[in-house]
């Protein structure tokens, strides 16, 4: 019988990797320096971020006649920008990564119950979603600071409420579009409970586009931190955070133009960065984009 | 067979650049379909015909999958006014012209090949109006007269109604009349009946007869039944793995297999054997197709081949041997025999 | 058929809420399967006919129990499947597998062979962890695999090897009954010989019983001791092999066995029997569904629901005509 089945034919080379292009290696080095400037700062920050020293206010970076110490200037309270800089890098990296990764978390676990529990679960869960798209979100973001205070865990919390519903949305689809095909039924018909096909089968094969979701969703959630920063009801003084930054320097724009100009290049780096690596990622892994 | 051929093929071969190296999809293939003739072309999945079919209609080289193709060799077709034309040579506007006109194509997804927005009456009309410039009231009164020539009852109302409203038969039969809309010399049918239940295909089967009949156009048809080519077929074109294999009238192809391949095929043909009541009688080609990025040297059918030969079949690739009554074939081993 | 059958449907419905309508107790029903009975008995193969949307597999996923009839029970070993609980559940779980169509959706492209084939072994708890991959590789031995095809991923397999490995996933947890779901529809036609001989092989050597699917009746009759024709929903036609090939009964099955191509030019025949085409989605159930497309039908036809009359020699057929119609070519 075995000599009629040359099943085991010539094995097909395994996929050859194609090289990363050169843009995506310089994006992932500038990424690499960023987020290891914050994971390091303090011992790259070359002053404390907080301490004032109102005899130097409003010094012009060392490169433009400044104090030699001071490489960006400082700020309206004597305070090292490059300090605070790369302290305010860290808070607002680290808002952002927790805040995207809890909302991720949460909308997951919600669309795979949805779509996989299905009928009146998945109608309760989704009308919950429909219910946060048409909440004006600001509006739920003052109102959670009104009610809750100003601490660093509520601005976390609501600001990783900004976005669970994509996810919850984008992991419905996919598991309604993964459980139809036949090898979920087969796992089921092998006897697997739905925790193993979840967690073995569905989510392995959606993960791709929810990778994709999760790098082109934290530069927006990096914005919104530094928005809300920036309006005041986010990080507040006297921690660094690169929104608060833009907001506290804007006073001094004219006078002082490096106290906005450093923090908002910061920030636009790390977003570019993040929306240009994501952008890639999704044409390397051939993610179908929705809207 | 006194008229010139319609469409000749020579040494059409076309390679695919791939991101894991080059597919030679289509290796010299080499045949005539004549006027007034079925020529079904048989194969399995990488044998190229689907292939042969895209260059035919000029759908290589210009987008979509087949954007990274290099076709060489030369496909004369014999246009309207008699005059001779090398179809891979023509550019992109002569080239749109000629599809649709000179040569239609149904496919096999009766589902997806129709715009779902349009009814098919428009979609036909539409067609009318842009190939034979029809005004839109005589574009649209021609639409339901076609849609009746494809057998479809009621035609008046049928036009009316968008895709998802017909069954899958009626779908096949209005992209058939899409394809015939401008009474094409040449009908590629790249295996229409596929998607459809047993007793439909018999339909759709005798529709194309009847049309061929009437219009006394070609068809290329494609598939890999050799129950449908029997029903159908007057020539036969065997392909594996790129490469023709055999070529031959019907009659003669299923009275006497010469390649090892489509004697294989023919044997595999489920046969409701009403006589006997034996289980298990199933004739086995052993072995899978062979990976399109390293064909065999040699004949590419040689390692799942029972008669092949150590030193004769893995060596050189045959060469066509011709034998009366317009057959050929690709085997050093029956060549010799 | 005296013994008890393995496996058996009992006035089986299945009805299916169509969308479009917002109150869902409103919703358009379609019956997928209509009140069919059918029993296969140990070591039996029955194969099922019936063109697209007849309700084949549907039936099939409803004796696996992987899908709730609406109406009607299943039985396996004579037991109501929604009886069985905890333990023999899993038991039963093991007992009913499924070999499905497309070999590439069935397989998960992220795991490899091996764990495929491993994973009803995990499952159930089958075999010392350890000697569970020399299991996978034996269990592939059986399909006519290579054992190395363990560490490779479903995309580096040709449509056939991955068939088998379909086929050895559900072997795995020793199964009794299969429901093979169009097994070989999407294959080359050379390869489909292939899978046929193997499954034949495997019901020999396991003494294993199966229902076949397939619109195809000549892909999956050489292998079926019984032949059942359904046809919206209904069971319109069920005998031994040569009954309904030799003597169909009704007219859908005498339009079905016509239809089919005869691989010999020399033979091309005249024009099957004119059946109207196109099955509406849902037919007028209060009479014979297939009466809108029948070349015999009569007003009788459309009035109730042919009862399927079973003849001694246990050749069942549901036709009002039946007896009238002129006998099969």
């Amino acid at each position: 019988m075995a000599s009629l089945f040359e099943a085991s034919a010539a094995a097909t080379p395994a996929r050859r990797r194609r090289p990363l292009p050169a843009y995506v290696i310089i994006l992932m080095v500038i990424g690499a320096v960023l987020v290891l400037n914050a994971l390091l700062a303090p011992w790259l920050a070359p002053f404390d971020p907080d301490t004032t020293r109102l005899l130097r206010r409003l010094r012009p970076p060392s490169w433009l006649g400044g104090p030699s110490e001071s490489w960006f200037g400082t700020d309206q309270l004597g305070r090292d920008l490059l300090s605070r800089c790369i302290y305010g890098l860290r808070t607002s990296l680290g808002i952002a990564l927790v805040g995207t990764l809890i909302g991720c978390a949460v909308g997951t676990t919600i669309g795979l119950i949805s779509g996989y529990l299905g009928r009146a679960v998945d109608t309760v869960l989704m009308m919950l979603v429909d219910i946060q798209i048409a909440l004006p979100y600001l509006l739920l973001v003052l109102v959670g600071i009104a009610v809750l205070g100003t601490d660093l865990s509520v601005l976390i919390l609501l600001i990783s409420l900004h976005s669970w519903e994509n996810y919850a949305r984008l992991v419905r689809g996919q598991v309604l579009a993964v459980r139809a095909l036949p090898y979920i039924e087969a796992s089921e018909a092998l006897g697997a409970s739905t925790i193993r096909i979840l967690f073995r089968h569905v989510l392995p094969n959606i993960a791709s586009p929810l990778l994709v979701m999760l790098t082109l969703n934290f530069p927006a959630i990096l914005l919104l931190e530094s928005s809300l920063s920036f309006l005041g009801i986010g990080v507040q003084p006297p921690t660094a955070s690169l929104g608060r930054m833009v907001g506290e320097g804007r006073h001094q724009m004219l006078a002082a133009w490096w106290l906005v100009v450093a923090p908002a290049a910061l920030i636009l780096m790390v977003t570019l960065t993040a929306q240009l690596l994501g952008d890639w990622l999704r044409d390397r892994l051939d993610v179908k984009t929705e809207k | 067979m006194t008229a010139p051929p319609l469409l000749q093929l020579r040494d059409l071969s076309v390679d695919f650049s791939t991101d894991m190296g080059i597919v030679h999809a289509v290796d010299r293939v080499s045949f005539d379909i004549g006027t007034d003739e079925i020529v079904a072309l048989v194969g399995e999945s990488g044998s190229g015909k689907s292939v042969i079919a895209q260059a035919i209609m000029g759908l290589l080289g210009v987008g979509g999958a087949g954007r990274n193709a290099r076709t060489s060799g030369q496909l004369r077709f014999r246009g309207r006014d008699g005059a001779a034309i090398d179809l891979l040579t023509l550019d992109a506007e002569e080239r749109r012209r000629l599809r649709g006109r000179d040569i239609g194509m149904v496919f096999q997804e009766p589902m997806t090949a129709l715009n779902p927005v349009l009814t098919v009456g428009e979609q036909i009309a539409e067609l009318l109006r842009v190939h034979a410039g029809l005004t839109r009231a005589q574009a649209a009164a021609e639409a339901v007269a076609r849609l009746a020539e494809v057998g479809i009852a009621a035609p008046a109302e049928r036009a009316k109604s968008y895709p998802h409203q017909m069954s899958g038969g009626m779908r096949q039969r209005v992209l058939i009349a899409i394809a015939m809309a401008c009474q094409p010399l040449l009908l590629i049918a790249d295996e229409p009946t596929t998607a459809l239940d047993v007793t439909v295909q018999a339909q759709i089967l005798e529709l194309m007869r009847t049309l061929k009949r009437r219009t006394r156009m070609s068809v290329l048809f494609i598939t890999h039944d050799f129950g449908i080519v029997a029903e159908l077929a007057d020539r036969v074109v065997v392909l594996y793995a790129g490469r023709m294999v055999e070529e031959g009238s019907a009659t003669d192809i299923f009275a006497s297999p010469r390649h090892p391949y489509t004697e294989g095929l023919l044997g595999a043909v489920p046969r409701l054997d009403l006589a006997s009541d034996t289980i298990g009688a199933v004739a086995i080609l052993p072995g899978t197709a062979p990976d399109p990025l390293a064909f065999p040297a040699g004949c590419r059918f040689h390692p799942r081949c029972t008669h092949a030969r150590p030193g004769l079949c893995d060596g050189k690739a045959p060469a066509m041997t011709a034998l009366a009554g317009a057959r050929r074939f690709a085997c050093h081993v029956r060549a010799s025999a | 058929m005296s013994a008890q059958p393995l496996i058996a449907a009992e006035a089986v419905t299945k009805e299916f809420p169509l969308q479009g309508s917002m109150l869902p107790w409103r919703a358009h029903r379609f019956t997928a399967v209509e009140n069919v009975s059918i029993a296969i008995a140990p070591g039996e193969v029955l194969g099922l006919v019936g063109e697209s949307a007849s309700g084949k597999s549907t039936l099939g996923r409803i004796l696996l129990g992987l899908i709730q009839p609406s109406a009607g029970t299943v039985r396996f070993r004579g037991t109501d499947l929604r009886a069985i609980g905890g333990g023999e559940r899993r038991a039963m779980r093991r007992a009913l597998q499924i070999i499905f169509q497309d070999p590439y959706a069935s397989l998960d492209p992220r795991l490899t062979i091996g764990a495929i084939v491993r994973e009803g072994l995990d499952i159930h708890g089958i075999g010392a962890p350890g000697a569970r991959d020399v299991k996978v590789a034996h269990l592939l031995g059986r399909v006519g695999l290579d054992a190395g095809f363990a560490r490779r991923y479903p995309h580096e397999l040709s449509g056939g090897q991955r068939q088998r490995v379909g086929i050895a996933r559900a072997l795995a947890v020793e199964p009794t009954f299969i429901v093979g779901d169009e097994p070989v529809s999407a294959l080359d036609v050379s390869i489909r010989g292939q899978i046929l001989a193997l499954l034949a092989e495997l019901r020999r050597s396991m003494g294993l019983s199966m229902l076949l699917i397939s619109h195809d009746i000549g892909a999956i009759s050489q292998l079926s001791d019984r032949i059942a024709v359904l046809y919206a929903g209904r069971m319109i036609e069920i005998g031994s092999r040569s009954q309904v090939l030799r003597t169909p009964r009704h007219p859908y099955t005498r339009a079905l066995l016509a239809a089919i191509p005869v691989p010999d030019p020399s033979r091309r025949r005249a024009p099957p029997p004119a059946l109207t085409d196109g099955a509406s989605a849902s037919p007028d159930r209060a009479g014979c569904v297939f009466a809108p497309r029948c070349p015999h039908v009569r007003p009788a036809c459309t009035g109730s629901v042919p009862p399927l009359t079973v003849l001694e020699s246990g050749h069942g057929t549901a036709c009002l005509l039946q007896d009238e119609l002129p006998p099969a070519a």
